[in-house]
């Protein structure tokens, strides 16, 4: 169930002369997490792009909330959706405050101050995101963990419902890996956010999405909720593992417990 | 290092076809910048001007007091540059280094310009010495700089460094000279003057830069390997240090004798050693000469084009070398210009 | 919490200003005919003017300040905006060709249209009045190169960037050279010491040539500035925060050229300003673009207006050309900073 919030129609992007997907259409239901999965280089971070018009597509169309997206101010979009890079940067001497308040741009008319909603919106994301602690350190005193903290705080203070994430716990260890996830979970389960991301951990994404999109080569393999993409044959249709599964006796959602490779067959 | 070998086989044949052909080449361009000119001079002038000299004929003069000198002198500086274009490049494994860039040339010229103020009647053989001692100033404040700085000398900080102390060397040289008042002496040094090569410095200027020659074809197999990167050539077991002191001192010892002989020729020393790259490959063995024999020909040829562009005043060659080579330079940015290459 | 840097920025202007009163005051009081303060007063506010005083204020140093001091104001800004576009510290229009451009669309200018007339005789202020555009042209020529050759996957990329700025650099400066020197003597003269950057022929001609300009571009780009602090964000990241990225830098851009254009075709161009001032702007007032530009525009100001004094007096009455200065007092500082900052 649940209404199609993005909606992809026959999409076709390319890099120059490198076409990474062509004819791809997918949906995003809303209210929910979904993630892609798929091996390097599969087009994953280009779709998540193309979705959130940061790259154009070649021929296609991309719905948000069946309102063809070209039609909408790129502004106007800001304010519904939020994108977080998979490699962002930032100038070393930023304020972690004044980089999230960057997030509020979409939504600010004078230039000059922030107004008292605007600190409200930061000081939140700033919670949520447990940032408040280092708020006036500049960018580069910080842990790779701590600034892709900041980072998905910057994202929140666009203050939309819809979140795309490209691979937001990289560079993170086990714990703040965990710790990421969980805010996401919140923001779905408290905020009601909408959640596109991508996670190169199979475990995690069966876990923490409602439904997955795996992807090969360009093109998508399968869609469906956890237990049935985190199975034997697709794992090894895009991943080209063998992959054991088992069901996680506690939370009941599929895990990979181990994987060998599978010899080449050509 | 795979495709770098792959482009040293496949393009072998290159390098020894344009070596084979440049005894040919040379005798050609010499030709062509003796024959023409502000004066008419045909073929068997020239032959009997060579084969029985006659100090009274006035063509007989002209070839040898001038247009002769003159095509030696462009063949010359055009491969002297080009040889320190090339062994810069691939010593800093940095596509932008150049003698014009990296201030060699504005450091030669600055101390010929303090030469000219203290010692205005010095001999031709001390303005060759202190022109390569003010190349080597100038090499050593850029490469000094680079060595200080923290995260060392990426290609786009060389450039500017050298491009900054370049130009603060030139606004030193051209202060002193307005304040000495030898500012008409120094136009004439820095506006390339290969139109006045005199044959005596010329004559000096040869056997140094054969001497540069030789040595750096003999290093020319260790830069191929430096331009590796340091690591490698470490661990290839090279004395990497002592392959840099050689190059910086073939460097200097090579544009300080251009500057001497014709002043300061930009943009040569630039894009020769792209270009040849781009025709013979990595191996620096070949690079090397070949930088040599194009950047010769090429200097030499944009000379003659000069006499016509506006026939019958002199043009500068940097005007002719620029108006050649940009076009042809953005083109292989455009082409190839993302790749990274040493 | 952008108070500490509202006051850091508001000391440091308070001390700008100051400086620049200084050098305007050093400048006008000296040289082969030194004066008081007490005539400059009295001859400006018009009480007992003696025609002497008159003609050393108001046709040789007040004008020639004015101009030192919108040309400093001029590449300072476009300085902040080319460095803060190209997310790249050390790009700055000198090196990337586009005074080369404007330079030589102005050389070209002259040679049609005989600079000598235009200067001597005010009664042909026309051509006055459209050299800016010419050099705006000449600008926007070598900004479209330089976007042709270093545009890639949608942006800017810096390597192809700086080496297709040498080789435009060197292309337009081969061509005003080749121009210059089929130009008449007088002509030829006066190309050149325009070229290496010059202030000396100031006259209040000029001035009004280029203020509309400035007038116009320095709002616009003031307005923007903000846009360049995202601008240091990474593409994928502007553009997710709903900026128009590619329209804004073109605004940005253009913006600049037409003040650079105007700045160049008053004065030649005078390099190292539009590089060196903007570092100094943010070592004192931080990374806000909107404290950076107009400190950056007061540093250039003060640089511009205080090696053109030296220019003027150092060798009087020899006239170096003011970039010249700018490049001996420059370079050293810079040199510092480029060792100081780790980046
Ligand atoms: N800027 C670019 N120019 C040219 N090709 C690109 C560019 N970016 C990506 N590609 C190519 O497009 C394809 C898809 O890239 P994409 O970044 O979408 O992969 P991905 O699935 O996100 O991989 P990863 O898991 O490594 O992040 C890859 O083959 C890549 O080589
Ligand atoms: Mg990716």
């Amino acid at each position: 169930m649940g209404t199609t919030v993005i909606r992809a129609e026959r999409l076709t992007t390319k890099y120059e002369k490198f076409t990474v997907f062509s004819n791809l259409s997918t949906e995003i239901k809303k209210g929910k997490i979904t993630t892609i999965i798929g091996p390097n280089g599969c087009g994953k971070s280009t779709l998540l792009k193309t979705i959130g018009r940061i790259l154009k597509q070649q021929s296609g169309e991309v719905f948000l909330q069946e309102q063809d997206m070209k039609g909408i101010s790129t502004k106007a979009i800001a304010k519904q959706l939020a994108l977080l890079s998979q490699n962002p940067e930032a100038p070393l001497q930023l304020k972690v405050e004044e980089l999230i308040s960057y997030g509020r741009f979409p939504h600010r008319k004078n230039v000059g101050t922030l107004s008292s909603k605007d600190m409200e919106v930061i000081n939140w994301a700033m919670d949520i995101t447990k940032t408040s602690a280092f708020r006036t350190r500049e960018i580069a005193q910080l842990s790779g963990g701590q600034r892709q903290k900041v980072w998905l705080a910057m994202a929140l203070a666009q203050e939309t419902s819809i979140l795309l994430l490209d691979e937001p716990t990289t560079y993170l260890d086990l714990a703040h890996q965990l710790e990421v996830l969980q805010i996401v979970d919140r923001l779905n389960k408290e905020h009601r956010c909408t959640i596109v991301m991508v996670l190169h951990d199979i475990n995690h994404a069966a876990r923490f999405s409602d439904e997955l999109i795996a992807m090969k080569n360009g093109e998508i393999i399968n869609v469906g909720p956890p237990e049935k993409i985190i199975a034997k044959d697709v794992l090894k249709e895009v991943f080209h593992i063998d992959a054991r599964i088992m069901v996680d006796p506690e939370n009941g959602s599929p895990v990979c417990y181990g994987y060998d490779a599978l010899p080449e067959c050509e | 290092m795979d495709v770098t070998m792959k482009r040293l086989r496949k393009t072998r044949s290159v390098p020894f076809l344009i070596i084979c052909a440049s005894p040919f080449l040379i005798i050609l361009t010499i030709a062509l910048s003796v024959l023409y000119g502000t004066k008419g001079i045909d073929v068997s002038t020239i032959w009997q001007a060579i084969v029985h000299f006659d100090s009274a004929n006035v063509d007989h003069n002209i070839i040898m007091q001038s247009r002769l000198p003159r095509a030696v002198a462009a063949l010359l500086v055009g491969a002297f540059l080009a040889i320190s274009g090339a062994i810069m490049q691939g010593m800093t494994r940095n596509y932008l280094a150049s003698p014009s860039i990296m201030g060699v040339t504005d450091g030669s010229a600055f101390v010929i310009t303090i030469c000219m103020i203290f010692f205005p009647a010095m001999s031709n053989i001390n303005m060759i010495i202190f022109s390569m001692i003010g190349s080597a100033l100038g090499a050593g404040i850029v490469f000094g700089f680079g060595s200080v700085m923290r995260n060392g000398l990426s290609p786009v900080r060389l450039a500017i460094i050298g491009t900054v102390i370049g130009t603060f060397l030139s606004s030193l040289s051209s202060v002193l000279a307005t304040h000495f008042q030898v500012s008409q002496d120094l136009a004439f040094w820095y506006n390339a003057k290969i139109h006045k090569v005199d044959p005596e410095i010329l004559m000096l200027a040869l056997p140094i830069g054969l001497i540069g020659l030789v040595l750096a074809l003999i290093i020319s197999k260790s830069i191929t390997i430096l331009s590796l990167g340091e690591d490698i050539s470490i661990s290839l077991g090279q004395r990497t240090k002592w392959v840099k002191v050689l190059s910086i001192l073939i460097v200097v010892c090579l544009t300080g004798t251009a500057v001497a002989l014709v002043g300061k020729i930009g943009f040569v020393g630039l894009i020769i050693p792209h270009i040849t790259r781009f025709i013979v490959g990595m191996d620096y063995r070949f690079v090397i000469p070949c930088s040599a024999i194009i950047g010769g020909i090429f200097l030499a040829l944009c000379d003659v084009a000069n006499r016509f562009i506006n026939f019958p005043f002199e043009t500068p060659v940097g005007v002719v070398t620029a108006l050649i080579g940009v076009p042809f330079f953005l083109y292989l940015i455009r082409t190839r210009g993302g790749e990274r290459r040493a | 919490m952008h108070n500490k840097y509202r006051s850091r920025f508001f000391i440091n202007m308070l001390f700008l200003t100051g400086a620049i009163l200084l050098a305007i005051y050093i400048h006008i009081t000296n040289g082969t005919f030194d004066m008081s303060v007490k005539d400059i007063v009295t001859t400006l506010l018009r009480m007992n003017p003696t025609n002497e005083f008159d003609l050393v204020i108001f046709q040789f140093r007040l004008p020639r300040i004015v101009i030192a001091a919108l040309v400093g104001l001029g590449l300072g800004i476009a300085g902040t905006v080319v460095q803060g576009i190209t997310r790249n510290g050390l790009a700055d229009p000198g090196i990337l060709g586009i005074n080369a451009g404007a330079g030589a669309s102005i050389v070209i200018f002259m040679f049609f249209f005989q600079m000598e007339l235009a200067v001597s005789g005010s009664s042909n202020w026309l051509s006055i009045l459209i050299m800016p555009i010419f050099g705006f042209v000449g600008g926007l020529a070598a900004a479209i190169l330089i976007y042709v050759f270093a545009w890639t996957n949608g942006k800017l990329d810096t390597q192809r960037l700086i080496l297709s700025g040498i080789a435009i650099c060197t292309g337009f400066g081969a061509l005003s050279l080749y121009i210059s020197l089929k130009m008449r003597e007088s002509d030829f003269e006066m190309a050149t010491v325009w070229m290496s950057g010059s202030i000396y022929n100031a006259n209040w001609m000029f001035i009004i040539a280029m203020i509309p300009w400035l007038i116009i571009l320095i709002p616009v780009i003031y307005r923007k500035a903000h846009l360049l602090d995202y601008f240091q964000l990474e593409e994928v990241s502007i553009k997710s925060l709903g900026i128009q990225v590619e329209k804004e830098k073109a605004i940005l851009l253009l913006s600049s050229i037409g003040v650079i254009s105007a700045c160049v075709s008053v004065s030649g161009s005078i390099g190292f300003i539009g590089l060196i001032a903007p570092h100094i702007a943010r070592q004192l007032v931080g990374i806000h673009h909107r404290y950076v530009l107009p400190a950056s525009a007061a540093i250039g100001m003060f640089l511009v207006i205080f090696s053109d004094y030296l220019a003027r007096t150092i060798f009087a009455p020899a006239e170096i050309p003011v970039g010249i200065i700018v490049a001996i007092l420059g370079v050293p500082y810079f040199l510092y900073l480029l060792i100081k900052t780790k980046a």
